[in-house]
Parts: C-alpha cells; sequence; structure tokens
C-alpha cells in the first residue's frame, strides 16, 4: 500500500516535470541515447562493450565460480569484487542482446529515478535565498539528463547509474532520517554500491561524524554514530572476503588482476591524476610501480581533502559535502576515471549548487565544471586520440576535478562563504 | 490527442522489435590490408639496452629475425611491393632495410612476404605470431584489434582494443629455453588505424624498459592538434583571470 501510495507521488512528480519544456527536451534527449546504443551494440558494438564482461561474470558466478577471475574468460579484465556478478545472473539467463536491452532499459528508468531523488534532495536542503518556484531545479534535473556521459554509459552497457542510485539513496537516509536503524541502512546501501563498483569506496572516510572545532581547538566526534556508519558500510564489502575464505583460489586471482599482476599499462584517455603520471612515466620510459603512485596520490589528495573535511568551519549537510568532495578524490586518483564515471559526481554537484548559498561566489567554480563535464569532457577524450602520439594526457578534466577540490576545502575552511553582492 | 498518444506508444514497440530482430543477425567484419602498395614505414629504435638484452635472451638475441642488429638510434624500413587479397589470405610483399644508423638507405636487405588468414578464427588453438624475438607482428590486417580478438592466441597474449589496439605478451621466465629469458619480460605493442605496429616496449617486472621502438612518423594531424589543445586552455585560463580581475 505504502509502496503505491509512493509509486502514485513520483508519477505525479514526473507529470509536473513534464509540464516543462526542457524535461520533456531531457527525455527525448535520454531517448535518443538509449535507441543510439542499442542501435551501435547491435551494428558494431556486439562483443565489444563492457556489458560482455557484466554478463559473462554472471554466468562464470553460477556455473565455475573460482574462475571468477579467469581473465581468459573475458574480453577485458573482470576486476570487481565477487559478489559485483550476483547482479548479473538474472541477465545472464537470457539472449545476451535482449539482456543488453533489459539492461539499458533499467540503466533508463535509474535514470528517472535518480531524477526524482535529486528532486527530493534539493527540495529539503535548498538555501534560503534561492528561488521558490521547481522551474530551476527542474532545469538541472533537464542538464542532467541530457549529460553527454549518458551516451558512453549506455553504449558500453555500463554500471555507473546503479552506484549513482545507490550513493543518492544513502544520502536522502542521511540527511532525512536521524535514527540508528536508518544510519545503519545508509551505510549498508552505500557498502552495496562498492561491492558493485568500488567507485564509491572513498566515500567511506567521509562517514565518520568526526570534527575538529578551530575555535575551541577541541576534536568532536560522534563515536557510537561513526562505528556503526562504518560497520554497516564494511558489511557488504566483508562479505565478499566470506566468499574468499570459501574459495582461496579467489583471493589470489582478485589480488592479481587488481594490484599485484602485471596488467597492461598501456596508454588511455582517463582523466585520473594516476593515469596522467602513469602516462608520463609510460610515455618517458621511466620506471613506475603503478600502486605506489595510486597510494601516494591518495594519500596526498584524500588526505588534504579529508583534513580539511575534519577542521570544516559549519556542519550542516556535512555528508553531501563529504560525499562530493570523496567522489572528485575517487575521479582524481583511481586508475581509470572515464567520461561515464562522471555520471556519480555530477547528480552531487547539481545538489551542492542547490545548497550553497543563491550567489555564492564558490558557485562560480562548481558550475562552470558541473556544465565542463556534463556536455565537454567528451570532445577531450576525442582530442586525445588526435594527440596521444605526442602528448598522451587528457588533462583538462583532471584541471576541472582540481578547481571542484579547491573549492570544496575552500567551503570546508573559510569562515564565512562569500556572495556575489553586484549581482543582487 | 489519443490517436497521438497510440501512434507513439505503436512507435517504440515497433522499434523495440525492429532492434530486436539485429540481435541474430551482428554484422561480421571484412578485414582488409591497411597498408597499400609504395607505402613507406621506418622505425625508430628509442631505447636498446643491449646489455640486459644479452643477459635476458642471451648475447645472440640480436643476430637473426627482425632484431637483427637492432640497438638504439637505428632505424629500419620497409617499403611495401605489393599487397594482395584473396579469397582466404590478405598479403604484401616487403622490402626491408634492417636497422641502421645511415640516412642512405641503399639496397634492400631482404625481402619478404607476409601473410595473414582473412577469417583469423581458422588459425590452430594456442597460436603464437612468432617464437623468436620480439613476438609480436609488425602490421596486421585491419581493423586491428577485431582480428586480433579473433584469434585464437596462446597464453602468452593478451588482446585489450578497448582504446587503442593493443596486443600485450607475457614471456615467462626459463619459458623458451633454459635460461632465456633469465627473468619475467613484458611487452606491449600498439597498433595504429592502418595496422602498422606505432609503438613497441619491451620491459621487465617494474615498468624497466629494455627496447623501445616506435614509428618515425606522426599522423599529420597530431602536432597542430596538440598546438592547439595547449594554446586553447592557456588563452582560456588567461582570459578567465582576467576578466575575474575586472569585475
Amino acid at each position: 500500500m505504502r509502496l503505491k501510495v509512493l509509486f502514485v507521488r513520483a508519477f505525479n512528480k514526473l507529470k509536473e516535470f513534464w509540464n516543462e519544456r526542457i524535461f520533456r527536451y531531457a527525455i527525448l534527449v535520454q531517448l535518443f541515447y538509449f535507441f543510439l546504443s542499442i542501435l551501435l551494440f547491435f551494428l558494431f558494438l556486439y562483443q565489444k562493450n563492457d556489458f560482455v564482461i557484466f554478463y559473462e561474470s554472471g554466468r562464470i558466478f553460477l556455473t565455475d565460480i573460482e574462475n571468477l577471475y579467469n581473465q581468459a574468460n573475458y574480453l577485458w579484465d573482470f576486476r570487481y569484487f565477487p559478489l559485483s556478478a550476483l547482479f548479473f545472473i538474472p541477465f545472464s539467463f537470457l539472449d545476451f542482446g535482449l539482456a543488453f536491452i533489459l539492461f539499458n532499459v533499467i540503466n533508463f528508468i535509474l535514470n528517472i529515478l535518480i531524477s526524482l531523488m535529486m528532486y527530493k534532495i534539493i527540495k529539503a536542503i535548498r538555501g534560503q535565498d534561492h528561488e521558490t518556484s521547481d522551474k530551476r531545479i527542474i532545469l538541472y534535473i533537464s542538464l542532467y539528463l541530457m549529460g553527454v556521459p549518458h551516451i558512453l554509459n549506455y553504449i558500453y552497457g555500463q554500471i555507473n547509474l546503479f552506484i549513482t542510485f545507490l550513493i543518492l539513496a544513502s544520502l536522502l537516509i542521511f540527511l532525512f532520517y536521524k535514527k540508528i536503524k536508518w544510519q545503519l541502512l545508509g551505510s549498508i546501501i552505500l557498502g552495496i554500491s562498492i561491492i558493485i563498483k568500488p567507485t564509491s569506496f572513498l566515500l567511506i572516510p567521509f562517514l565518520l561524524i568526526i570534527r575538529f572545532d578551530m575555535s575551541t581547538k577541541k576534536l568532536k566526534i560522534d563515536f557510537s554514530t561513526s562505528v556503526l556508519r562504518l560497520v554497516g558500510v564494511l558489511i557488504p564489502v566483508l562479505l565478499n572476503f566470506a566468499l574468499f575464505a570459501v574459495y582461496p583460489k579467489l583471493w589470489s586471482d582478485f589480488l592479481s588482476t587488481n594490484f599485484t599482476g602485471n596488467n597492461p599499462l598501456a596508454l588511455n584517455f582517463s582523466f585520473s591524476l594516476t593515469k596522467l603520471v602513469t602516462n608520463f612515466c609510460y610515455f618517458f620510459n621511466i620506471p613506475f610501480n603503478q600502486l605506489i603512485v595510486l597510494i601516494v596520490l591518495v594519500g596526498l589528495v584524500g588526505g588534504l581533502g579529508f583534513l580539511s573535511y575534519i577542521v570544516r568551519r559549519r556542519d550542516t549537510n556535512s555528508i553531501l559535502y563529504g560525499y562530493t568532495i570523496g567522489m572528485v578524490i575517487m575521479l582524481l586518483t583511481y586508475f581509470d576515471s572515464w567520461d561515464h564515471h562522471l555520471l556519480n559526481l555530477t547528480p552531487l554537484l547539481i545538489i551542492t549548487i542547490f545548497n550553497l548559498p543563491r550567489r555564492a561566489k564558490l558557485i562560480e567554480y562548481i558550475k562552470p565544471s558541473f556544465f565542463f563535464f556534463n556536455f565537454f569532457d567528451i570532445i577531450f577524450v576525442g582530442v586525445w586520440f588526435l594527440t596521444y602520439p605526442l602528448f598522451p594526457y587528457n588533462f583538462v578534466s583532471t584541471f576541472f576535478l582540481f578547481v571542484l577540490l579547491y573549492s570544496l576545502t575552500r567551503y570546508f575552511l573559510v569562515k564565512r562563504i562569500k556572495t556575489d553582492e553586484v549581482k543582487h | 490527442m489519443k490517436i497521438k498518444k497510440r501512434a507513439i506508444y505503436t512507435s517504440i514497440i515497433l522499434l523495440f522489435f525492429f532492434m530486436l530482430s539485429f540481435s541474430s543477425n551482428v554484422i561480421a567484419f571484412e578485414y582488409q590490408n591497411g597498408i597499400k602498395t609504395n607505402d613507406e614505414l621506418i622505425w625508430n629504435c628509442l631505447l636498446c639496452d643491449d646489455n640486459k638484452m644479452d643477459a635476458l635472451f642471451g648475447e645472440f638475441w640480436n643476430e637473426a629475425g627482425i632484431f637483427e642488429n637492432l640497438s638504439v638510434n637505428k632505424r629500419m624500413k620497409w617499403s611495401v611491393n605489393m599487397v594482395e587479397e584473396n579469397s582466404t589470405t590478405l598479403s604484401a610483399l616487403i622490402s626491408i632495410w634492417m636497422w641502421r644508423f645511415e640516412d642512405n638507405w641503399g639496397t634492400p636487405d631482404n625481402s619478404s612476404k607476409f601473410s595473414y588468414l582473412k577469417n583469423p578464427s581458422l588459425y590452430p588453438n594456442s597460436f603464437n605470431f612468432t617464437v623468436l624475438l620480439p613476438f609480436i607482428p609488425f602490421w596486421l590486417p585491419v581493423p586491428v584489434g577485431e582480428y586480433l580478438g579473433e584469434v585464437p592466441l596462446g597464453d602468452i597474449y593478451d588482446v585489450d582494443n578497448r582504446v587503442l589496439p593493443t596486443l600485450n605478451v607475457q614471456i615467462i621466465k626459463d619459458s623458451i629455453h633454459p635460461n632465456e629469458p633469465t627473468e619475467t619480460v613484458y611487452i606491449i605493442a600498439i597498433y595504429n588505424s592502418n595496422g602498422i605496429l606505432s609503438s613497441f616496449k619491451l620491459y621487465t617486472h617494474g615498468n624497466i624498459v629494455v627496447v623501445d621502438i616506435s614509428l618515425e612518423s606522426f599522423p599529420i594531424f597530431v602536432i597542430p592538434s596538440t598546438i592547439v589543445l595547449i594554446l586553447t586552455f592557456v588563452c582560456s585560463i588567461v582570459l578567465y583571470v582576467k576578466k575575474k580581475r575586472i569585475h
């Protein structure tokens, strides 16, 4: 009954959105991306997309789990936690082509749900000086739906929207419900997103309710809630280790695939700082260990972000800013940060834009970054193919990630958020 | 209004079935020669640690095969005399000037005919391109990634055609002969859109590069694209900062 009420409310809200022309265009653009991906899939990319790997992983999980990380079974390496394959078992029962279509139908539905969740969160935490009408919210939701990263997400049959959905669900829970059971549920949901794809892994430190008050020079920790959240997020992740205990070969293969093995290190257009460094080393024949590069950069960039989060001047909705900076750190430091991974970040940026004061100077950093990631990043992927023999660095997106890192650390550290008085 | 809605739903359902019909009718690749008659290809050896190669493969590693006389700063030239295609094979007759310092190429050192099956899946299981260094071909039919993906390659190979058509090779210690190689070596070979080897790196554990070979000429657009990219970025930053200062 409750579910039915929820469904009716969601449907009515969508009808309200539909009254806005921009939203109708956004849905049309989404449908175009969807049908384009299906067409390209059947014409050219039937055996050359990420969904092949997910589909195979579901099948192998059922039939030959010990060989889940045997890369001979895959087109490209399967690197995720073993339980992630569970999500793809239902698809592996279907014909591959049909499974791809169904998967992208789910992606489309997830986008609608993500839009509704964004709306719900923004309505609750929107800054007081923002417009009272919903038009601007619908505009930004539509911009998200029109975002170019959706193209590659659909074409590759990628799982980023599952991650975004779960991140927003946990964020929504943390923002709206304070009771212990909800804290646990919110963190378990985040843990599930990490199982599917570890993109949200670096959001974990920001679950801690910890703050060093600069004025009183005192460290405040909500120990019990922090521990509860950590336990919640680690439960799903640790379930994988139960599987590793049962199948020791899985553990050694998982380590080899992700860390100790010699995976192909060849050039690609990832815009992460780690990849820029390893591309530089590769290009100039400088010996390097990619794991050490990763650890050092996570230490530096992540350390800076987490430290500024701890000494933050303001506490309201800090989880939102924690999630956003956590995602920025992840995209800056993980080996492969590609255009479609930006779908994990752009909804958080939109919510942040609405949470900050309408004329906050910081928005001048966040908004251009959002527009760049949502519409222009893909151009530089194309440019990379033109320049890679001489200059194999997709650095423009890295620059905008640093702009975001700067603006978020500023948000944490400055005493008063400056606003643009002239524009009033 | 009702008719309009019905038309939309019908169109969506028809499109759905139209796409489903593709699922059993995926288009197969027709592999082709990416090189043409009279093409001249020159590779440059940017790095070659002779001592390390001696230690890995013994002192005779550069006395035969395509690595004959290889050392740093030497160049090798191929001139394509003829390309042929029939129902089963793709082949090319190539004059080869082996690795040398001089710019004056003179007469070729040898001529070779290279052939590939048009249907790569017909190669035997655990196929190796060669049992000698460099273990990879210098040209392949196009599209390279798809072609390599269909060849039932041996365990030492890993094809990665996700971004650039790349062939990764892992030659485990003692796998060729006892004490050859003396430690596990890795090769990354990247091909361009014409199926020509554009970069070859042989390295050992810790990404220590021992041999680095690359195709001498870039495509014509590479240098202007790089300059435009960097200039546009720098100018955008300067203009943005200036605009901010004025306001």
